[in-house]
């Protein structure tokens, strides 16, 4: 059995350089309680302390350690990331995917917003679903577990809801299945560029600075991290933060008037609660840093409110999401644009690479989503995915829910694989082809 | 008596061809011109709103009526559609006897009452000028289900009338011919009186005078007990933009269905279930399914007269049908659920969405100096708590014909929310 420690890792990591580290086992030191010393580190990807330079923090100019060289790189590990890393692998490619939490599934795990709206339209009394392919695998997989998900049916009257620690499990056990490299804790810093292409991406972990080279680099971050860096030219917006939550011990039926008791969750007795929160720039440490101390202070005041109810007494704050619920940052300037009206009209959309369910602005109707909201205009080797697509101020409320990232993130790894395999930058590849390659992975494309 | 030249083959040529009008063209061509000939329905709008506007209607109206003055029923002869299908219908029985020397003129009673109850602002027989019937009964096709069948039933009573009774309608009903009898009665008082000794006319002359003097005053009397302002809230209906102020929109209103087939948004729909029924068929909003769109003012343009102002684009946007209200409980975001629909869609960007930070809690909220009461949220709204209240409802409508009603201009135009 190998021992994974940090100081492994690091060692590993400044020694080598190489794309699969080995842990060496430190050889004779004895052990104490699990701890063991592992001698000293030689090198580190920091290349010196940072220091002063007429008065001005400076970081020391130096080579960057390559830690992967690889196909396609996959930037978050959110919904639209892992659904990415899963289509791509499947076409055949070398996939690494990069994650900054310790955990897959972003904003519908880590920040508990737990159910996946938008996956069906009405139709004939009953409903249709929309999404299907890697998207449906995952929830049906999810299902298949005990306690994983309710409402998971092809044509039922409500949304799917799954548990948050199913979700993870699952989403981390096909990525393994499939074979693809996977890079926790590890935060994304800045693009590596050849011109107006993006050559691979540069990560801050507890070992410095690292780089990953690629040959299509998608961006999942949610906040387009990126393509900003890259210099792709992006759409700031400002929306609510909140910070979901979940109670346990929750009594059934109806909650009493003004008292906000959330949705059901595949675990008894537990229902999980959204925050709306104040607007505010999600890419501002302080904003968040404020909504954060706010709203976890929010909810305990509004657990007491429930808990001074009779008969709610035994509720109790099961847990709060580790990730802030950011709704809107930055959206990517693609070749298309979603826009509300082409779809409130049904305007033909020949560039579809995914058909989303209805949302509550979409009056019944289903929402083609066309390839070039995923292609910056102008920067090579990159597709954006998730949140941060092209979409117009409506459009974005609807890209950013948990279907409709499943569905950019199925063809955002389709269409860079694709890449991959005909030497073509995403913008350049056959939009036929891309459909055909989805549908073969089970998309539903009208 | 014979009013019509014996020319039916011609006329019913024009007949199809007015028919087709109503059907294809645009409303301003046809539909509108065509009641707006009616010196009845002309008298009748300048009695309820005491103004003779510079409308397309008195345009057409006013030398229609100096015709009729100078010629004894000149419009049944000339122009009048109800008329000429009710001579086809008398030809269907060509030897029934047509006099009706012994049947009172209940047509100019009509007329007489809805002269004088136009004055208190309702006139009680305006739905039966011929005009209005052959314009509601004409575009019924393009009316839902129960309010076609209503258009629709004036005008097949009266040709069912018809054909028992041959003429009787033009002789001794039609509110429209006895107006012109009237008119023409009048002006031969006035001219005998000119020119001879008062002796010789002192009879016919009175007998003139005692008939409009009861016929308006019973008019107005009638009118003025059956007449109110609507007091209770669920008795207020909201009303297009431009109508002129409530008491007297069912006055003015001869409940055509100009404006409920003008509107391509489908929220006009002729009153069914209406708060009393003087205001029968007189066209409500409904925000169901869609919204006064910023893009249309047809309603207004449609109207013969002018119960529905004509007003510009903008001013008609500026106009205030309404005010929305949104019912907090149900509120998807008051629940902390992810909907911002009412917001989103709103034109005018009035609906703003406010966050307490002592609650910790987001609402929306509707900013009363934006809200022009389009209804855009309404249908908009996944749970269906938001609703527009007339603008009678909170407090700066006045009777003065709405001016109140408007919104303060604003320098730049706004923009569709996207």
């Amino acid at each position: 059995m190998k021992h994974l420690n940090r100081r492994d890792f690091i060692r590993a990591l400044g020694l080598t350089s190489l794309a699969a580290a080995g842990f060496g086992r430190a050889s004779s030191q004895p052990i104490h309680e699990g701890s063991m010393v592992v001698g000293k580190i030689t090198a580190s990807a920091r290349g010196g302390a940072a220091f002063l330079e007429d008065g001005k923090v400076v970081q020391p100019r130096r080579e960057i350690p390559v830690f992967r060289d690889t196909d396609v790189l996959v930037v978050g590990g959110g919904t639209a990331g892992v659904v990415s890393a899963l289509a791509a692998r499947r076409a055949g490619v070398n996939v690494t995917l990069v994650e900054r939490y310790g955990c897959f599934g972003g904003l519908w795990t880590a920040g508990l917003v737990l159910i996946v709206l938008c996956t069906h339209i009405p139709g004939g009394g009953k409903r249709r679903k929309m999404v299907q392919g890697i998207g449906d695998e995952i929830l049906g997989r999810i299902n298949s577990l005990k306690y994983g998900a309710i409402n998971y049916t092809p044509d039922g009257p409500h949304d799917a809801t799954t548990d948050p620690e199913a979700a993870k499990y699952i989403l981390a056990k096909m990525l393994r299945e499939e074979g693809v490299d996977i890079v926790l804790h590890s935060w994304v810093t800045n693009a590596i560029m050849d011109g107006d292409a993006i050559t691979g991406v540069l990560f801050e972990s507890k070992a410095g600075c690292m780089a990953v080279r690629a040959k299509v680099v998608i961006d999942a971050t949610g906040d387009g991290d990126v393509f900003d860096a890259a210099g792709a030219e992006s759409i700031p917006h400002v929306h609510r933060i909140g910070l979901v939550h979940r109670l346990g011990n929750v009594p059934d039926g109806k909650a009493p008037e003004g008292l906000n008791l959330g949705g059901a969750t595949p675990v008894p007795g537990v229902r999980w609660v959204n925050m709306q929160g104040p607007q505010g720039d999600c890419l501002d440490v302080q904003t968040l840093t404020t909504c954060e101390l706010d709203a976890r202070e929010a909810i305990w005041s509004k657990l007491k409110q429930i808990q001074d109810t009779p008969g709610y007494e035994n509720v109790f704050l099961l847990d709060v999401a580790s990730q802030l619920g950011v709704r809107a940052s930055r959206t990517l300037v693609g070749t298309q644009e979603l826009r509300l009206e082409d779809t409130l009209e049904q305007k033909p959309c020949p560039d579809v690479v995914g058909i989303g369910g209805t949302y509550s602005f979409l009056k019944d109707l289903a929402c083609p989503i066309p390839y070039g909201t995923l292609v910056p205009k102008r920067i090579d080797n990159l597709l954006a995915t998730g949140r941060c697509v092209a979409a117009d101020n409506t459009m974005l409320n609807y890209t950013r829910l948990i279907a409709p990232c499943m569905l950019t993130g199925h063809a955002a790894g389709a269409a860079a694989a694709l890449a991959v395999q005909e030497n073509a930058t995403p913008r350049n590849i056959s939009v036929a082809a891309l459909q055909g390659l989805l549908k073969k992975q089970g998309a539903y494309l009208g | 008596m014979t009013f019509f030249p014996p020319r039916t083959g011609y006329r019913l040529a024009i007949l199809v061809f007015l028919e087709v009008c109503a059907v294809c063209l645009p409303p301003v061509v046809l539909r509108y011109a065509l009641p707006a000939l009616s010196p009845f329905l002309f008298l009748c709008t300048v009695m309820a709103t005491q103004a003779v506007g510079l409308s397309l209607s008195a345009l057409l109206a006013l030398p229609m009526l100096g015709f009729v003055i100078w010629r004894r029923r000149g419009f049944c002869r000339y122009f009048c559609p109800v008329g000429w299908l009710v001579e086809l219908c008398a030809k269907a029985r060509p030897s029934a006897d047509s006099t009706y020397s012994r049947v009172p003129q209940f047509g100019q009673w009509a007329a007489l009452l809805t002269l004088g109850g136009a004055i208190a602002s309702l006139p009680l027989f305006l739905l039966l000028d011929p005009l209005a019937l052959f314009t509601g009964a004409a575009g019924a096709a393009h009316i839902a289900f129960p309010a076609q069948v209503a258009c629709a039933t004036g005008l097949a009573a009266v040709l069912i009338l018809s054909l028992v009774f041959p003429l009787l309608w033009c002789k001794r009903l039609c509110p429209l011919g006895a107006t012109q009898d009237l008119l023409a009665e009048l002006n031969a008082a006035l001219a005998r009186r000119a020119s001879s000794n008062a002796s010789e006319t002192a009879k016919p002359d009175l007998k003139l005078a005692r008939r409009a003097f009861l016929g308006l005053g019973g008019g107005m009397a009638v009118s003025a007990l059956a007449v109110r302002a609507p007091r209770a809230a669920d008795e207020h209906r909201l009303r297009p933009p431009g109508a002129v102020a409530e008491t007297r929109f069912s006055a003015v209103c001869i409940r055509c269905g100009n404006c409920v087939r003008s509107c391509p948004s489908n929220i006009i729909q002729p009153g069914l279930r209406p708060p009393n029924w003087a205001l029968l068929l007189v066209p409500e909003l409904h925000f169901d399914a869609n919204y006064c769109l910023e893009t249309c003012n047809a309603c207004g343009l449609g109207c013969p007269t002018g119960a529905i102002t004509a007003l510009p684009l903008d001013e008609k946007n500026n106009w205030r049908i309404g005010l929305a209200q949104i019912q907090q409980t149900g509120c998807l975001l008051t629940e902390e659920k992810e909907c911002s629909a009412c917001a989103l869609v709103c034109p005018r960007k009035a609906i703003v969405e406010e966050f307490s930070r002592e609650t910790y809690t987001t609402m929306v909220r509707v900013d009363a100096e934006q809200c022009n009461g389009c209804g855009a949220c309404v249908a908009a709204c996944p749970p269906r708590v938001i609703g527009v209240i007339p603008a009678a409802l909170y407090g700066n409508a006045r009777e003065s014909g709405g001016e109140a009603q408007r919104l303060p201009d604003r320098a730049a135009g706004f923009d569709r929310a996207v």
